[in-house]
């Protein structure tokens, strides 16, 4: 069989393409709008953007766009770039964030299991890319999506990254965590590896690779990454807290927590919180050192802690969303809520998924501020000007405040 | 036992191609009654027996060592690429998957393994410097196999037959171009696992096509445009399909083998399979001339 990937380009048919390509591109607008690059908005994955406002009392549905298929019931929270929302469950689609009009899927990746998608900013290309986490490695897509030729999808795909296809179980591929993205470098844990590494958002070459190791026997499996002021958090199944120079991969600090299950970092200037099964750990970024644990008697396997205006809003996976003091781990106010979540934040207000139900409290108070109910199964929302944008089931839904 | 598996009991063809339209340079000529296939210009005592292509292009190589000289040349070209790829910010990927247990590293044309390759999908949407550096880069590397290919393939022919002419150099470049564009469009839809049954579906034909379009590449260099040597390589290779297909696989695998050789991988590999290949498809051109010539 030939190999795939022993061609020289031709010249001829390459110029075509891309001369086609510009024309399309340069037609292709793009609506003011706040982005929401990542799944938990941004590097330190705080879920909270400062600009950004949500409705707060009587969501109305501004627009509905449909997807290819309903997905399960841990649908990925979808990402907003330049007037673009990216969402999907087996394929990944582009829809207008105005109109909720499709704009293109990409189509190569039907039915893989895939993370949400992060935005870096590249310096070779006209167009941004978008990094996502597949069992197959990491992925750079054409955020513009490609162009279409003879009714097939060209360039949606820029490169290929590290990964190893993970051993197949009798529940499927695990869910690659979603990357992260800083300026022009991709921060990711290696799909079927202990591994973090740091990529050339240009090109996906790797700057640096650290194993995150665990006993022999074990492999440990990494969460969504943090970066803060030069400096990676990693956290892993099942104790494993990790800080790296986010230049160099240098390792600065590592940890072993006490309780087993850590889940994904937030970065913050007061240091990085760490939830765990059954409670929230805040480590000094600097030198690993413990600020506050705060036992919480939760039982959480999943889900991020939020944090904003020195609040941390995290939920224990068994009764209750709390709001903690950033500095000291008190409570500011705790709400009854049962499920595991991550809480996105914005203008006062908290944004919950719980699956059949988005939930908004307040920030400062933790009074409800409305609930929605889903038709089919919610995610994690996100959140721009003055619109939310969540997946129910087969449709992405842009929330706006009611007349 | 025919020693056509692609069309079994198949006759030398008396044709080339199809509506006449080719002139009378491109037709494959007899080079002299009925003697054996002379191949750069030198005849070889006839010894009353039918020597196979590739036997034919190692007894070249004996004669004329310097055959070697234009595919060791774009086997260090090749290899200055493979550096540049990896130099710049644009996104590369190995030429030939890793981890894979063994591949026939045949693209159609004599050519080596260089160790990257550039996805055209990874130039769509650059800056217009990046742009024009991608393409420029990759229309290098076609330029050189083009001039490596005609350069070879013209000095193993006769000198009647085979020239290095700039539109032989051209029309060898697009041939390049036309295999590579096949690759790339049959790659667009065979991205993934195909599986074992869909695989063999697919590997047959394209044996079959591989098989076909052999002789092409001297086609070109006798003359034709691309598109008429790619008609005119099919009547050609009739009656040799099992001979080439065992060349195809051979020029394949010592691709890839060659090829995973650390550091100088590209440049041997280029340097003997490109240069074997070449002169093997000059010596079968001039032996289908030849049984043409028998054969009215």
């Amino acid at each position: 069989m030939p190999s795939r990937r022993q061609t020289l380009a031709g010249a001829g048919l390459a110029a075509a393409g891309l001369v086609v390509g510009s024309t399309v591109t340069a037609d292709r607008s793009t609506s003011a709008t706040l982005d929401w690059p990542m799944a938990r908005y941004d590097a330190a994955g705080t879920g909270y953007n400062p600009e950004a406002s949500g409705p707060k009392d009587d969501p109305t549905v501004a627009w509905s766009g449909e997807l290819e298929s309903s997905g399960g019931y841990e649908i990925d929270q979808p990402v907003v770039v330049d007037g673009t929302v990216y969402a999907g469950n087996d394929e990944l689609i582009a829809l207008d964030a105005a109109t909720g009009d499709v704009r293109f899927s990409y189509g190569s990746y039907s039915g893989v299991s895939r993370s949400s998608p992060a935005c870096a900013s590249t310096s070779i290309y006209r167009t941004k890319t978008l990094v996502i986490g597949s069992p197959g490695g990491i992925v750079g897509l054409n955020a513009g999506g490609g162009h279409a030729l003879f009714g097939l999808r060209f360039g949606e795909e820029r490169w290929l990254g590290p990964g190893e296809t993970p051993n197949s179980s009798f529940f499927g591929a695990s869910e690659a965590p979603p990357p992260i993205a800083l300026d022009d470098t991709v921060y990711a844990a290696v799909p079927g590896t202990g591994d973090i590494v740091a990529l050339e958002a240009d090109n996906g070459s790797e700057r640096w690779r650290k194993r995150i190791e665990y006993e022999a026997a074990y492999s440990t499996t990494l969460t969504r990454p943090a970066v803060r002021d030069g400096t990676v958090f990693v956290t892993g199944w099942p104790y494993q807290v990790r800080a790296f120079d986010a230049e160099t991969g240098e390792e600065r600090w590592d940890d072993e927590h006490d309780e087993q299950m850590v889940r994904p970092p937030t970065a913050t200037e007061s240091g990085v919180v760490v939830p765990t099964r059954t409670g929230v750990t805040v480590y000094e970024a600097d030198g690993g050192d413990v600020r506050w644990t705060r036992d919480l008697d939760g039982n959480a396997t999943e889900g991020a802690a939020a944090v904003a205006e020195g609040r941390v809003f995290v939920t224990d996976g068994t009764e209750s969303l709390y709001a903690l003091d950033l500095e000291t781990g008190d409570d500011e106010w705790s709400v009854s809520f049962s499920h595991v979540a991550t809480p996105v934040v914005a203008d006062g207000v908290v944004y919950v998924s719980r699956g059949i139900e988005l939930v908004a409290f307040d920030a400062e108070t933790g009074e409800q501020r409305f609930a929605r109910e889903a038709e089919r199964y919610f995610s994690p929302p996100a959140v721009g000007d003055g619109v939310l944008y969540v997946v129910d089931g087969d449709r992405v839904l842009a929330l706006e405040e009611g007349a | 036992m025919s020693d056509d598996p692609f069309e079994p009991g198949s006759e030398p063809a008396r044709g080339v191609g199809s509506g006449g339209t080719e002139s009378s340079e491109t037709e494959p000529r007899p080079n002299g009654g009925s003697s054996p296939p002379r191949l750069g210009g030198s005849d070889r005592p006839d010894d009353g027996q039918s020597l196979s292509p590739f036997s034919l292009a190692l007894e070249q190589f004996r004669r004329d060592p310097a055959l070697l000289l234009p595919f060791l040349v774009a086997g260090v070209c090749l290899a200055v690429l493979d550096w540049l790829r990896r130099l710049d910010p644009l996104p590369t990927r190995p030429a030939v998957q890793n981890g894979v247990s063994i591949t026939v590293a045949y693209t159609g044309y004599p050519t080596g393994t260089p160790e990257t390759a550039r996805a055209l999908e990874s130039l769509v949407d650059l800056k217009l410097p990046s742009l024009v550096w991608g393409i420029g880069l990759e229309a290098v590397a076609v330029l050189v196999i083009a001039a490596a290919g005609t350069v070879t393939i013209a000095r193993a022919l006769p000198e009647d037959r085979g020239a290095t002419t700039g539109r032989r150099l051209l029309a060898y470049g697009g041939l390049v171009v036309l295999f590579d564009g096949a690759f790339r469009v049959l790659a667009s839809f065979i991205d993934g696992d195909v599986g074992l049954v869909f695989g063999l579906v697919l590997i047959v034909p394209l044996f079959a096509v591989f098989v076909r379009l052999f002789a092409a590449p001297a086609a070109v260099v006798t003359g034709s445009g691309p598109v008429t040597a790619l008609r005119q390589s099919a009547p050609a290779t009739r009656g040799h399909g099992w001979t080439i297909l065992a060349l195809v696989i051979g020029f394949g695998l010592a691709a890839w083998l060659l090829g995973r050789v650390p550091r100088a991988g590209t440049v041997v590999s280029t340097a003997l399979v490109g240069s074997l290949h070449a002169v093997t498809v000059a010596a079968l051109w001039e032996v289908t001339v030849e049984e043409r010539a028998r054969s009215g």
